[in-house]
């Protein structure tokens, strides 16, 4: 059945209905190299005035399903294509993003970024005419050939549109059929024990599949070509008793679906239902902290939105240093802590480069406790460092961890809190990047080495930069649930965790 | 072009919150004075000619061909939408991010599984395709977990509705808008004294939104919905760059509202009054602040922020019963909704708040849902009393013992809704009134009745999962006699949602309303919808103030 639906799926969409508006579907649930690159030479053939024509597409399949109060409630099956189209004449450009991908709304698309582009011409006048350039024939490879080739002050605006190189970028395997292959009836069949199994411990259950494949290509008139397709697969369930006075969570994502044990995860979350019914108040204060790894990703993935140089340089964050520099080189946190990504981490997986098209190099934000490198873009490498490739951030990341197990922490400590994740976190303060949040879905007391009671929630006001420095015990990094972006981290156990005040939230 | 760089998805700019969110390095001069002169008589339009006009036969014949189909597959139920939104958000006087977006999606109800199919496609193939897959997705859900689902009766819908508006922002070029912009920039001095002084229009957004939709009860009704905002700011430093002031000026609040809200705020006459506003600012003395319980004046802003965070997600019905359990959690006003009912007191008694569909201007305002209901006008909050939830037409069936109590048969309030054609149709906040008080009670004279306490304005406030506790931060001054004095450095507020509005005291009156912008996540696949609150000024007592940095 499976299979057929699969089938029927892929194969509906093979031709253009006459009399239709002919939309062009793609021949698959999306759009494939070949499709992106022939809509991308349909644009530029519809181009007034000369100049490069650069499409960005992220093309989408998503299949869903969602369970609560132990139903099924719905589920979905949805495509969708998100089109930017950009014209670019001398250094002018104009943006417009559209979905629709027939020949009517393509053209009226591309109009809209010249009619854009036009304001700039006209209204830059001057600033922009001088930087109108031919693109150099071969690489530049040093600043001072930059410089000369460019002969005046502001290079800022030319610099990426008329610099080309070609950048190389990995080739991860990240597009599993496992996934894609998971249709309405398979979903519905992986979700139907895993209620009944929560029915069957008289607790109620709410948890949530989602599948997706994506083509994303960033393809221009200038000879640009790069295509990703990558397929993502998430699972989270909640388990809660009918009194509201106990809940328990867990939750992965992987772009492979058969990496996602989504038996177990809910066992995990019934079982911590049940272990965190009924909690006692205990007195806020700082606390040692076990931070299970879904903790550590929710406190620690703000760090993913500081870790860059003009950020840094310009005064903000704590990665900013004194006077216009950046902590790079620095001491930051403890020296057992490297955080990084890799395109070709097997148990990461994200595309290889940006939505619109900046490529992403294996790097370590911080090596050993040490700030190594911080994200820029290439305007930032041509004017800085001599080079004309930039280093963006993916937002994917992996910490390194240690080998102590969670009951050891435990075991080892005489008295202290143990997380499983927080919730409606936000930045207090983007300077020592302070956050606060709710702890939610399980805590306990530890006293003695051992698990004594369930604790009602805290709200938090902490800082990653204070709980990396701070930190006693490491565990195995393992993949945590952040469908934004691929994250592996420990748990950890710090000291002196500040929970502020009591939360009678379940 | 490093602006591109950063150029979001529009998925990114609504998890910013806003279509109007703010980027670095876009390059500064855009606009000159006079380039709609220039471009006087060929400047373009919008360009209208697209593919598929909504308030069309085609598009009325592709609704119809999805729900057709699906009922033949077997449904009982089935609503489709066709959606065409356009936008333009801008930063200064650049177009940040001009997007347009079109799609089809159908729902549809088997054996009592919801399904769900959408894509950008909108031709006679993909309707009718979508219609069986939905049919396909919700008869495999219907198997594993079997269950009843009443949509109960109503009139079938017809008709067009557009909001109303005086300008439609689309009508105007890009220039115009853009000299709008420029125009007001020039007007700041750039030195007053020993200050510096900026400011202008930093941000705008325009969105309009064509909207068919259609039932297997016969509806069929299109809409044409709108959206605008902005923001209007002066700024103040020292000639050395140091202790910066920021005054926002009025009335660009998001709102259902079209360019006029542009003009209707009157943003030249304001500036005077933000200038000498944000130059008395930099005078005012500091002080750090002291922890402890105090009565606290709340201006309009924050107390309609106030209510939405404590009433506006706590009153679905679908939270409480735990059906957003895995996403955005569940409600201090649940899992029983019966013994909530009529029961729990939640504020004193000046205190009600009323779900307005229909309120002029609101982000959530529309002449039908998603599911053909007309929305009404119903109190939630009745003098400090819970009284009722927000409800679908399936969720009406969850209350029926409430409104068998109360003598009436229970009505959806009109509260299914997507944010496009892509997106599955939930039950999402109304726009939220606060009652005003009796007397003609203002800011001012709030604060002049007040011998010890602290002035809040403009909070920012969040809540956790229940919506049972939240925190905040704002512009807090003392009041010490009547009187405002030195600004308190460092605070916020905690407070839990049970107690907060049992220690209202006074309410202002209604020429102090405001209409304040507010938005949701909610779903899985998660959805950002908008809605307004109209709230006023208020004295609470006992706030708990607490220090920002510590927490406590």
């Amino acid at each position: 059945m499976s299979q057929f639906l699969s089938r029927v799926l892929d194969s509906r969409r093979t031709h253009a209905a006459p009399g239709a508006l002919s939309p062009r579907h793609p021949a698959s649930r999306f759009l494939s190299q070949q499709e992106c690159a022939e809509l991308t030479d349909r644009a530029a053939a519809l181009a007034n005035g000369g100049g490069d024509t650069r499409l960005q597409i992220e093309s989408t399949w998503t299949g869903n399903i969602r369970y609560a109060q132990n139903h099924v409630t719905t589920s979905g099956d949805v495509r969708d294509n998100e089109v930017s189209v950009l014209r670019d004449i001398g250094g002018a450009f104009g943006l417009m993003i559209a979905n629709q991908i027939d020949d009517v709304d393509l053209e009226a698309t591309v109009r809209r970024a010249e009619h854009l582009l036009r304001i700039r011409q006209e209204n830059g006048g001057a600033e922009f005419a001088e930087h109108y350039l031919p693109p150099p024939q071969e690489p530049l490879k040093t600043y001072r050939d930059v410089r000369e080739y460019i002969q005046e002050e502001d290079r800022r605006a030319a610099m990426a549109s008329l610099i080309q190189t070609e950048e190389g970028y990995a080739k991860p395997h990240i597009f599993f059929d496992t996934t894609y292959a998971l249709g309405a009836d398979e979903r519905a069949a992986a979700v139907a024990p895993l209620i009944e199994a929560v029915k069957a411990a008289g607790m109620v259950a709410a948890g949530f599949i989602q599948v997706s494949a994506h083509g994303r290509a960033v393809i221009d008139t200038r000879g640009k070509s790069l295509y990703y397709p990558y397929t993502k697969a998430q699972y989270s369930v909640s388990v809660r008793n009918p009194q509201g006075t106990g809940s328990g969570w867990a939750g992965v994502d992987w772009n492979d679906w058969t990496r996602i044990d989504a038996k177990r995860l809910s066992e995990i979350a019934l079982d911590k239902c049940i272990r965190s019914t009924n909690p006692v108040a205990i007195e806020p204060g700082r606390y040692t902290a076990i931070l299970e790894p879904q903790a550590v990703c929710d406190l620690t993935q703000y760090l993913m939105d500081v870790l860059e140089r003009n950020l840094a340089e310009g005064g903000t964050g704590p990665f900013a240093g004194p006077k216009g520099q950046s902590k790079i080189g620095q001491h930051v946190m403890d020296e057992r802590i490297t955080i990084g990504a890799d395109p070709m981490d097997p148990d990461l997986g994200f595309p290889p480069f940006s939505p619109d098209g900046h490529v992403y190099h294996a790097v370590d934000w911080i090596k050993n406790g040490v700030l190594t490198e911080l994200a820029y873009y290439r305007p930032y490498a041509i004017h800085n460092l001599g080079k004309n490739t930039g280093l963006p951030n993916s937002y994917s990341y992996r910490m390194s961890g240690g080998t102590t197990t969670l009951d050891e922490m435990i075991a080892t400590t005489a008295r202290g809190v143990l997380v499983t994740r927080f919730s409606d976190t936000g930045v207090v303060d983007p300077n020592s990047l302070l956050v606060q949040g709710y702890t939610r879905d399980g805590l306990w007391l530890i006293e003695k080495g051992k698990i004594s009671k369930a604790i009602k929630n805290f709200r938090f006001v902490e800082s990653p930069m204070f709980v990396l420095n701070n930190i006693e015990q490491l565990g195995a990094p393992q993949r945590v649930f952040r469908p934004l972006a691929a994250t592996i981290v420990p748990p950890i156990k710090a000291r002196d965790f500040r929970f502020t005040s009591l939360s009678e939230a379940v | 072009m490093t602006f591109l760089n950063k150029v979001l998805t529009r998925r990114d700019a609504l998890r910013a919150g806003s279509a109007a969110a703010a980027y670095a390095a876009l390059p500064a001069s855009l606009t000159r004075a006079g380039l709609s002169a220039r471009f006087a008589g060929t400047a373009p339009r919008r360009a209208e000619h697209r593919a598929l006009a909504v308030d069309t036969d085609t598009v009325r014949d592709l609704v119809h061909r999805a729900i057709d189909a699906a009922m033949h597959a077997g449904a009982s139920y089935a609503d489709a939408r066709i959606t065409r939104t356009v936008s333009e958000s801008f930063v200064g006087a650049g177009l940040l991010l001009d997007i347009e977006r079109l799609g089809i999606g159908v729902r549809v109800l088997v054996d009592g599984a919801w399904g769900f199919a959408a894509s950008p496609y909108c031709d006679s193939d993909e309707a009718p395709q979508l219609g069986r897959d939905a049919v396909a997705q919700a008869r495999v859900n219907a198997r594993i977990t079997p269950r009843r689902v009443e949509l109960g009766d109503y009139p079938a819908a017809t008709g067009h509705w557009v909001t109303p508006i005086r300008i439609d922002p689309f009508t105007l070029s890009l220039e115009e808008k853009t000299d709008f912009v420029v125009s007001l920039a020039g007007l700041f001095p750039t030195h007053i004294r020993d200050r510096r002084i900026g400011g202008g229009l930093t941000s705008m957004f325009f969105q309009r939104q064509e909207r068919a939709t259609g039932t297997s009860n016969d509806s069929y009704y299109t809409q044409t919905l709108y959206q605008a905002g902005g923001e209007f700011l002066v700024n103040a430093t020292t000639m050395a760059g140091e202790r910066p002031e920021i005054v926002v000026g009025t009335g660009l609040e998001a709102a259902g509202a079209g360019w006029e809200l542009m003009l209707d705020a009157k943003l030249r006459e304001q500036i005077p009054g933000m200038v000498e506003q944000v130059l008395a600012q930099m005078l005012l003395p500091h002080k750090p602040v002291e922890i402890g319980r105090y009565d606290v004046v709340c201006d309009a802003v924050t107390i309609a922020n106030l209510v939405d965070v404590t009433i506006a997600r706590a009153t679905q019905i679908d939270r409480s019963l735990g059906y957003e359990a895995n996403a955005g959690g569940t409600s201090y006003l649940g899992p029983d909704p019966m013994a909530h009912l009529g029961t729990t007191v939640l504020g004193a008694p000046l205190f009600t708040v009323t779900g307005d569909r229909q309120m002029a201007g609101g982000l959530a305002t529309v002449k039908w849902d998603d599911e053909g209901v007309e929305p009404d006008v119903f109190p939630i909050i009745k003098s400090g009393r819970l009284v009722d939830y927000q409800t679908t037409r399936e969720q009406v069936a969850w209350l029926e013992p409430w409104y068998k109590k109360g003598g009436h048969p229970g009505r959806s309030h009109g509260c299914a809704w997507s944010s496009e054609a892509l997106d599955i149709p939930l039950q999402t906040a109304p726009n939220l009134t606060l009652e005003p008080g009796a007397q003609d009670l203002g800011f001012e004279q709030m604060v002049a009745g007040i011998k010890k306490g602290l002035a809040i304005t403009k909070a920012q406030v969040s809540t956790d999962f229940q919506s049972r506790n939240g925190s905040g931060g704002a512009n807090v001054r003392e009041i010490v006699n009547g009187k405002l004095g030195a600004v308190i450095d460092g605070s916020a507020f905690l407070f839990d949602s049970t107690h907060l509005w049992k220690n209202l005291v006074a309410l202002g009156g209604a020429s102090s309303r405001v209409r304040a912008a507010a938005s949701e996540v909610k779903g899985q696949p998660s959805q950002l919808n908008t809605h307004s609150i109209s709230a006023v000024p208020a004295v609470l007592k006992d706030m708990i103030i607490v220090d920002s940095q510590r927490g406590f």
